[in-house]
Protein backbone atom coordinates (compact mmCIF):
# COMPACT_ATOMS: atom_id res chain seq x y z
CA UNK A 1 0.00 0.00 0.00
CA UNK A 2 1.87 3.32 -0.98
CA UNK A 3 1.85 6.57 1.38
CA UNK A 4 0.19 9.51 1.04
CA UNK A 5 2.33 11.53 -0.76
CA UNK A 6 2.80 15.10 1.46
CA UNK A 7 5.12 17.42 -0.32
CA UNK A 8 4.81 19.77 3.27
CA UNK A 9 6.38 16.49 5.18
CA UNK A 10 9.44 17.27 3.62
CA UNK A 11 9.88 20.22 5.67
CA UNK A 12 8.42 19.23 8.70
CA UNK A 13 11.86 17.10 8.71
CA UNK A 14 13.91 20.06 8.17
CA UNK A 15 12.72 21.77 11.05
CA UNK A 16 12.80 18.89 12.94
CA UNK A 17 16.58 18.43 12.63
CA UNK A 18 17.11 22.06 13.22
CA UNK A 19 15.48 22.03 16.47
CA UNK A 20 17.32 19.27 17.42
CA UNK A 21 20.80 21.07 16.94
CA UNK A 22 19.30 23.40 18.96
CA UNK A 23 18.42 21.53 21.75
CA UNK A 24 21.74 19.58 21.26
CA UNK A 25 23.62 23.17 21.41
CA UNK A 26 22.08 23.98 24.59
CA UNK A 27 22.47 20.47 26.54
CA UNK A 28 26.34 20.88 25.38
CA UNK A 29 27.02 24.16 27.26
CA UNK A 30 24.93 22.61 30.07
CA UNK A 31 26.83 19.45 30.40
CA UNK A 32 30.31 21.08 29.78
CA UNK A 33 29.22 23.53 32.27
CA UNK A 34 28.67 20.46 34.57
CA UNK A 35 31.53 18.71 34.04
CA UNK A 36 33.73 21.85 35.44
CA UNK A 37 34.41 21.03 39.06
CA UNK A 38 33.09 23.39 41.18
CA UNK A 39 36.31 24.87 42.69
CA UNK A 40 37.46 25.35 38.76
CA UNK A 41 34.49 27.56 38.13
CA UNK A 42 35.70 30.30 40.04
CA UNK A 43 38.91 30.42 38.22
CA UNK A 44 37.38 29.51 34.84
CA UNK A 45 34.38 32.04 34.33
CA UNK A 46 35.52 33.62 31.28
CA UNK A 47 35.71 30.75 29.56
CA UNK A 48 32.85 29.38 31.02
CA UNK A 49 31.38 32.36 29.80
CA UNK A 50 33.11 31.98 26.43
CA UNK A 51 31.46 28.38 26.09
CA UNK A 52 27.83 29.56 26.57
CA UNK A 53 28.64 32.59 24.21
CA UNK A 54 29.44 30.12 21.49
CA UNK A 55 26.42 28.07 22.20
CA UNK A 56 24.07 30.38 22.02
CA UNK A 57 25.28 31.79 18.77
CA UNK A 58 25.70 28.30 18.14
CA UNK A 59 21.65 27.44 18.47
CA UNK A 60 20.79 30.77 17.32
CA UNK A 61 22.87 30.17 13.65
CA UNK A 62 21.01 26.51 13.90
CA UNK A 63 17.58 28.64 14.28
CA UNK A 64 18.27 30.80 11.11
CA UNK A 65 19.47 28.05 9.08
CA UNK A 66 16.89 25.60 9.52
CA UNK A 67 14.46 28.43 8.56
CA UNK A 68 16.66 29.27 5.45
CA UNK A 69 16.22 25.63 4.60
CA UNK A 70 12.74 24.97 5.54
CA UNK A 71 12.00 28.31 3.41
CA UNK A 72 14.09 26.28 0.51
CA UNK A 73 12.16 23.12 0.97
CA UNK A 74 8.58 24.80 1.01
CA UNK A 75 10.43 27.17 -2.35
CA UNK A 76 11.13 23.09 -3.95
CA UNK A 77 7.26 21.93 -2.96
CA UNK A 78 5.67 24.79 -4.35
CA UNK A 79 4.58 23.28 -7.97
CA UNK A 80 2.95 20.70 -6.38
CA UNK A 81 1.04 22.35 -3.90
CA UNK A 82 -0.06 25.03 -6.08
CA UNK A 83 -1.31 22.20 -8.35
CA UNK A 84 -3.38 21.16 -5.86
CA UNK A 85 -4.60 24.79 -5.02
CA UNK A 86 -5.32 25.37 -8.68
CA UNK A 87 -7.88 22.12 -8.71
CA UNK A 88 -9.41 23.67 -5.71
CA UNK A 89 -9.93 26.77 -8.04
CA UNK A 90 -11.02 25.30 -10.75
CA UNK A 91 -13.48 23.41 -9.15
CA UNK A 92 -15.22 26.41 -7.75
CA UNK A 93 -13.58 26.34 -4.02
CA UNK A 94 -13.65 30.16 -2.51
CA UNK A 95 -10.21 31.33 -2.12
CA UNK A 96 -10.10 30.88 1.78
CA UNK A 97 -11.66 27.19 1.46
CA UNK A 98 -9.10 26.06 -0.51
CA UNK A 99 -6.24 28.02 1.67
CA UNK A 100 -8.25 25.92 4.65
CA UNK A 101 -8.29 22.71 2.97
CA UNK A 102 -4.45 22.81 2.27
CA UNK A 103 -3.49 23.80 5.70
CA UNK A 104 -6.03 21.35 7.10
CA UNK A 105 -4.62 18.46 4.36
CA UNK A 106 -1.50 18.93 3.55
CA UNK A 107 0.68 20.50 6.12
CA UNK A 108 -1.54 19.48 9.27
CA UNK A 109 1.96 16.90 9.60
CA UNK A 110 4.43 19.46 9.61
CA UNK A 111 2.09 21.83 11.76
CA UNK A 112 1.58 18.68 14.14
CA UNK A 113 5.78 17.71 13.71
CA UNK A 114 6.24 22.05 15.11
CA UNK A 115 3.98 21.42 17.90
CA UNK A 116 5.69 18.42 19.03
CA UNK A 117 9.36 19.15 18.62
CA UNK A 118 8.21 22.94 20.48
CA UNK A 119 6.50 20.43 23.38
CA UNK A 120 9.77 17.81 23.54
CA UNK A 121 12.45 20.79 23.24
CA UNK A 122 10.69 22.86 26.00
CA UNK A 123 10.08 19.73 28.47
CA UNK A 124 13.79 19.15 27.69
CA UNK A 125 14.98 23.25 28.61
CA UNK A 126 12.30 22.90 31.75
CA UNK A 127 14.36 19.42 33.08
CA UNK A 128 17.85 20.83 32.39
CA UNK A 129 17.04 24.01 33.50
CA UNK A 130 17.70 26.03 30.04
CA UNK A 131 16.09 28.78 28.03
CA UNK A 132 12.83 27.37 25.70
CA UNK A 133 12.78 30.21 24.10
CA UNK A 134 14.57 30.15 21.31
CA UNK A 135 13.28 26.77 19.88
CA UNK A 136 10.08 27.94 20.81
CA UNK A 137 10.49 31.04 18.81
CA UNK A 138 12.12 28.52 15.79
CA UNK A 139 8.85 26.58 16.13
CA UNK A 140 6.13 30.09 16.08
CA UNK A 141 8.67 31.34 12.90
CA UNK A 142 8.61 27.98 10.94
CA UNK A 143 4.42 27.27 11.54
CA UNK A 144 4.00 31.35 10.70
CA UNK A 145 6.37 31.31 7.25
CA UNK A 146 4.68 27.81 6.17
CA UNK A 147 1.06 29.56 6.77
CA UNK A 148 2.04 32.38 4.98
CA UNK A 149 3.58 31.00 2.94
CA UNK A 150 0.37 28.49 1.27
CA UNK A 151 -1.47 32.29 1.96
CA UNK A 152 1.23 33.31 -0.90
CA UNK A 153 0.74 30.35 -3.25
CA UNK A 154 -3.23 30.73 -2.73
CA UNK A 155 -3.16 34.18 -3.06
CA UNK A 156 -1.46 33.90 -6.47
CA UNK A 157 -3.49 31.29 -7.94
CA UNK A 158 -6.75 32.97 -7.32
CA UNK A 159 -5.56 36.41 -8.66
CA UNK A 160 -3.59 34.62 -11.49
CA UNK A 161 -4.57 35.55 -14.98
CA UNK A 162 -3.58 32.50 -16.36
CA UNK A 163 -4.38 28.63 -15.26
CA UNK A 164 -1.78 25.98 -15.10
CA UNK A 165 -3.08 23.19 -13.47
CA UNK A 166 -3.13 21.65 -16.84
CA UNK A 167 1.03 21.65 -16.46
CA UNK A 168 1.53 25.08 -17.38
CA UNK A 169 1.43 24.32 -20.97
CA UNK A 170 -1.02 25.97 -23.77
CA UNK A 171 -1.78 23.75 -26.35
CA UNK B 1 -34.33 17.67 -22.22
CA UNK B 2 -31.97 20.34 -24.02
CA UNK B 3 -33.32 22.00 -26.87
CA UNK B 4 -31.10 21.16 -29.82
CA UNK B 5 -28.91 23.84 -32.08
CA UNK B 6 -29.65 26.40 -28.92
CA UNK B 7 -25.78 26.83 -28.11
CA UNK B 8 -23.61 26.36 -25.08
CA UNK B 9 -20.51 27.95 -25.89
CA UNK B 10 -20.26 30.99 -27.87
CA UNK B 11 -16.85 32.68 -28.52
CA UNK B 12 -17.17 36.06 -30.39
CA UNK B 13 -14.17 37.66 -32.08
CA UNK B 14 -12.11 36.16 -28.95
CA UNK B 15 -8.95 37.66 -28.62
CA UNK B 16 -6.04 36.10 -25.88
CA UNK B 17 -2.60 37.72 -25.50
CA UNK B 18 -0.24 36.45 -22.68
CA UNK B 19 2.97 39.10 -21.73
CA UNK B 20 5.82 36.72 -21.83
CA UNK B 21 9.11 39.25 -20.35
CA UNK B 22 8.23 41.93 -23.25
CA UNK B 23 7.11 39.86 -25.66
CA UNK B 24 3.31 39.77 -25.87
CA UNK B 25 1.98 36.09 -27.22
CA UNK B 26 -1.14 35.87 -28.86
CA UNK B 27 -2.78 32.21 -28.05
CA UNK B 28 -5.87 33.11 -29.82
CA UNK B 29 -6.38 35.89 -32.87
CA UNK B 30 -10.17 36.96 -33.00
CA UNK B 31 -11.27 33.60 -32.96
CA UNK B 32 -15.29 32.45 -33.27
CA UNK B 33 -17.57 29.95 -33.15
CA UNK B 34 -20.95 28.56 -31.04
CA UNK B 35 -21.13 24.61 -29.80
CA UNK B 36 -24.44 23.77 -29.58
CA UNK B 37 -26.32 22.29 -26.40
CA UNK B 38 -25.31 18.43 -26.26
CA UNK B 39 -22.57 18.44 -28.41
CA UNK B 40 -19.21 16.70 -28.22
CA UNK B 41 -17.09 18.63 -30.16
CA UNK B 42 -13.16 18.13 -30.42
CA UNK B 43 -10.45 20.86 -30.51
CA UNK B 44 -7.64 19.80 -32.82
CA UNK B 45 -4.51 21.60 -33.58
CA UNK B 46 -0.58 21.09 -32.42
CA UNK B 47 0.47 22.06 -29.36
CA UNK B 48 0.84 25.80 -28.72
CA UNK B 49 -2.55 26.45 -31.21
CA UNK B 50 -4.75 27.50 -28.41
CA UNK B 51 -6.49 24.36 -27.65
CA UNK B 52 -5.53 24.70 -23.46
CA UNK B 53 -6.47 28.26 -24.02
CA UNK B 54 -10.31 28.17 -25.06
CA UNK B 55 -10.50 25.36 -22.44
CA UNK B 56 -9.44 27.49 -20.08
CA UNK B 57 -11.56 30.31 -21.33
CA UNK B 58 -14.70 28.49 -21.21
CA UNK B 59 -14.07 26.94 -17.70
CA UNK B 60 -13.70 30.81 -16.62
CA UNK B 61 -10.44 30.13 -15.41
CA UNK B 62 -8.53 32.88 -18.09
CA UNK B 63 -10.50 35.95 -19.68
CA UNK B 64 -10.02 36.93 -22.78
CA UNK B 65 -8.08 40.25 -23.72
CA UNK B 66 -10.54 41.34 -26.38
CA UNK B 67 -13.83 39.67 -27.27
CA UNK B 68 -16.35 37.69 -24.95
CA UNK B 69 -16.87 34.23 -24.19
CA UNK B 70 -20.46 32.93 -23.38
CA UNK B 71 -21.10 29.85 -21.80
CA UNK B 72 -24.40 28.25 -20.82
CA UNK B 73 -25.66 31.86 -21.70
CA UNK B 74 -23.24 33.42 -19.28
CA UNK B 75 -21.18 36.06 -20.10
CA UNK B 76 -18.04 35.18 -18.22
CA UNK B 77 -16.10 38.53 -18.09
CA UNK B 78 -19.18 40.18 -16.33
CA UNK B 79 -19.24 37.61 -13.72
CA UNK B 80 -18.83 39.26 -9.76
CA UNK B 81 -16.21 36.59 -7.73
CA UNK B 82 -18.47 34.90 -5.94
CA UNK B 83 -20.48 34.24 -9.48
CA UNK B 84 -17.44 33.09 -10.86
CA UNK B 85 -16.90 30.46 -8.41
CA UNK B 86 -20.64 29.20 -8.74
CA UNK B 87 -20.56 29.22 -12.29
CA UNK B 88 -16.88 27.39 -12.32
CA UNK B 89 -18.38 24.93 -9.44
CA UNK B 90 -21.94 24.25 -10.88
CA UNK B 91 -21.59 24.92 -14.84
CA UNK B 92 -18.47 23.45 -15.88
CA UNK B 93 -16.39 20.36 -14.73
CA UNK B 94 -12.64 20.45 -15.92
CA UNK B 95 -10.65 17.26 -16.21
CA UNK B 96 -7.03 18.13 -16.67
CA UNK B 97 -4.11 17.29 -18.57
CA UNK B 98 -1.88 16.87 -16.17
CA UNK B 99 -2.11 16.93 -12.30
CA UNK B 100 -5.62 15.04 -12.43
CA UNK B 101 -5.64 14.04 -8.66
CA UNK B 102 -4.23 15.70 -5.42
CA UNK B 103 -2.32 13.37 -4.56
CA UNK B 104 -2.60 13.10 -0.59
CA UNK B 105 -6.25 12.60 -0.97
CA UNK B 106 -8.68 9.12 -2.14
CA UNK B 107 -10.63 9.06 -5.25
CA UNK B 108 -13.73 9.48 -2.90
CA UNK B 109 -11.96 12.47 -2.06
CA UNK B 110 -10.83 13.68 -4.75
CA UNK B 111 -14.23 13.37 -6.69
CA UNK B 112 -15.75 15.24 -3.87
CA UNK B 113 -14.12 18.57 -4.03
CA UNK B 114 -16.95 20.08 -6.22
CA UNK B 115 -19.32 19.45 -3.71
CA UNK B 116 -17.71 20.68 -0.98
CA UNK B 117 -19.08 24.63 -1.37
CA UNK B 118 -22.46 23.03 -2.35
CA UNK B 119 -24.91 22.81 0.81
CA UNK B 120 -26.88 19.51 0.83
CA UNK B 121 -26.84 16.69 3.35
CA UNK B 122 -23.43 14.71 3.29
CA UNK B 123 -25.31 11.19 2.85
CA UNK B 124 -26.55 13.23 -0.02
CA UNK B 125 -23.08 13.72 -1.16
CA UNK B 126 -21.78 10.37 -0.50
CA UNK B 127 -24.45 9.09 -2.96
CA UNK B 128 -23.41 11.43 -5.80
CA UNK B 129 -19.96 10.92 -5.28
CA UNK B 130 -20.27 6.82 -5.62
CA UNK B 131 -22.62 7.13 -8.63
CA UNK B 132 -20.02 9.03 -10.80
CA UNK B 133 -17.29 6.81 -9.27
CA UNK B 134 -19.65 3.79 -10.32
CA UNK B 135 -20.27 5.64 -13.43
CA UNK B 136 -16.74 5.28 -14.47
CA UNK B 137 -16.42 2.08 -13.13
CA UNK B 138 -14.28 2.16 -9.88
CA UNK B 139 -16.22 1.35 -7.26
CA UNK B 140 -13.84 -1.09 -6.04
CA UNK B 141 -11.32 1.62 -5.75
CA UNK B 142 -12.68 4.59 -4.50
CA UNK B 143 -10.65 4.21 -1.09
CA UNK B 144 -7.41 4.39 -3.39
CA UNK B 145 -4.88 6.82 -3.10
CA UNK B 146 -4.10 8.03 -6.92
CA UNK B 147 -0.63 6.78 -6.32
CA UNK B 148 -2.05 3.11 -6.30
CA UNK B 149 -4.63 3.31 -9.87
CA UNK B 150 -3.45 2.65 -13.13
CA UNK B 151 -2.97 5.61 -15.76
CA UNK B 152 -6.16 5.01 -16.94
CA UNK B 153 -8.01 4.81 -13.57
CA UNK B 154 -6.19 7.96 -12.48
CA UNK B 155 -8.17 9.46 -15.92
CA UNK B 156 -11.44 8.07 -15.02
CA UNK B 157 -11.75 9.30 -11.65
CA UNK B 158 -10.48 12.93 -12.93
CA UNK B 159 -13.61 12.57 -14.96
CA UNK B 160 -15.89 11.24 -12.20
CA UNK B 161 -14.59 14.64 -10.62
CA UNK B 162 -15.40 16.80 -13.38
CA UNK B 163 -19.31 14.95 -13.43
CA UNK B 164 -20.29 14.77 -9.77
CA UNK B 165 -21.16 18.15 -9.71
CA UNK B 166 -23.64 17.44 -13.20
CA UNK B 167 -22.51 20.19 -15.02
CA UNK B 168 -23.83 21.34 -18.52
CA UNK B 169 -20.22 22.04 -19.74
CA UNK B 170 -17.78 19.06 -19.72
CA UNK B 171 -14.00 20.51 -20.78
CA UNK B 172 -11.63 17.69 -21.05
CA UNK B 173 -7.90 18.39 -21.85
CA UNK B 174 -6.19 15.29 -23.87
CA UNK B 175 -8.32 13.35 -21.91
CA UNK B 176 -6.57 9.99 -24.00
CA UNK B 177 -3.08 11.67 -24.38
CA UNK B 178 -0.90 8.98 -22.28
CA UNK B 179 -3.33 5.89 -22.41
CA UNK B 180 -3.13 2.95 -24.55
CA UNK B 181 -6.21 2.22 -27.24
CA UNK B 182 -8.22 0.69 -25.24
CA UNK B 183 -8.43 2.89 -22.12
CA UNK B 184 -8.90 5.57 -24.72
CA UNK B 185 -11.72 4.65 -26.07
CA UNK B 186 -12.76 3.93 -22.64
CA UNK B 187 -12.36 7.02 -21.35
CA UNK B 188 -13.84 8.35 -24.83
CA UNK B 189 -17.34 6.44 -24.24
CA UNK B 190 -17.48 7.99 -21.30
CA UNK B 191 -17.25 11.14 -22.32
CA UNK B 192 -19.28 10.67 -25.58
CA UNK B 193 -22.76 8.90 -23.11
CA UNK B 194 -22.42 12.19 -20.67
CA UNK B 195 -22.60 14.09 -24.38
CA UNK B 196 -25.80 11.32 -26.02
CA UNK B 197 -27.78 9.96 -22.80
CA UNK B 198 -27.62 13.18 -20.65
CA UNK B 199 -27.19 16.35 -23.23
CA UNK B 200 -24.16 17.90 -21.73
CA UNK B 201 -22.20 19.91 -23.69
CA UNK B 202 -18.34 18.44 -23.96
CA UNK B 203 -15.48 20.21 -25.34
CA UNK B 204 -12.57 17.91 -25.75
CA UNK B 205 -8.55 19.34 -26.56
CA UNK B 206 -7.05 16.46 -28.02
CA UNK B 207 -3.92 15.50 -30.83
CA UNK B 208 -5.93 11.64 -31.17
CA UNK B 209 -7.69 10.72 -34.05
CA UNK B 210 -9.38 8.12 -31.90
CA UNK B 211 -11.64 11.24 -30.48
CA UNK B 212 -12.94 12.31 -33.79
CA UNK B 213 -14.99 9.23 -34.42
CA UNK B 214 -17.24 10.14 -31.47
CA UNK B 215 -17.31 14.13 -31.97
CA UNK B 216 -20.23 15.62 -33.23
CA UNK B 217 -17.55 18.47 -34.05
CA UNK B 218 -14.24 19.20 -34.96
CA UNK B 219 -12.44 23.21 -34.56
CA UNK B 220 -9.25 22.97 -36.10
CA UNK B 221 -6.83 25.21 -35.25
CA UNK B 222 -3.42 26.48 -36.12
CA UNK B 223 -1.13 29.38 -34.47
CA UNK B 224 -4.19 30.38 -32.37
CA UNK B 225 -6.90 30.84 -35.37
CA UNK B 226 -9.23 28.47 -36.40
CA UNK B 227 -8.22 27.10 -39.63
CA UNK B 228 -11.41 24.53 -40.73
CA UNK B 229 -14.51 23.52 -38.77
CA UNK B 230 -16.25 20.14 -39.16
CA UNK B 231 -19.86 19.19 -38.60
CA UNK B 232 -23.05 20.54 -37.98
CA UNK B 233 -23.29 21.06 -34.13
CA UNK B 234 -20.44 23.70 -34.11
CA UNK B 235 -20.25 26.86 -36.56
CA UNK B 236 -17.54 29.38 -36.60
CA UNK B 237 -15.33 31.70 -38.58
CA UNK B 238 -13.06 28.90 -40.34
CA UNK B 239 -10.93 30.11 -43.07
Amino acid sequence: MAGRRRPLRAVSVVFAGFVTLIVLAQLSVHFFADAIPKHLVSENEAVLASIQRTSTELAFVSGALGLVFAGAVLIITRPRVAADIDIYRATGLPALSAYARVVRSDSVRPLEWVVLATALTALVDAHFGLDALLPVGLAVAFAALMLAWLAFLTYVSFSHAAFEGGGGRSG
Amino acid sequence: MTALNEPAIVFESVTKSYKKKEETVTALDCVSFTVDKGALVAIVGPSGSGKTTILNLTAALDFPTQGSVTVAGVGISKLAKEDLQKFRNETVGVIFQQFFLIDHLTVFENVMIPLIPRSMPSAEKSKRILGAIAQVGLESKSGRLPSELSGGEVQRAAIARGIVGDPSVLLADEPTGNLDVKRGLEIMDILAMESKEKGKTVLVATHDLRVLDKADGIIYLEDGRIAKIEGNRVKGNGR
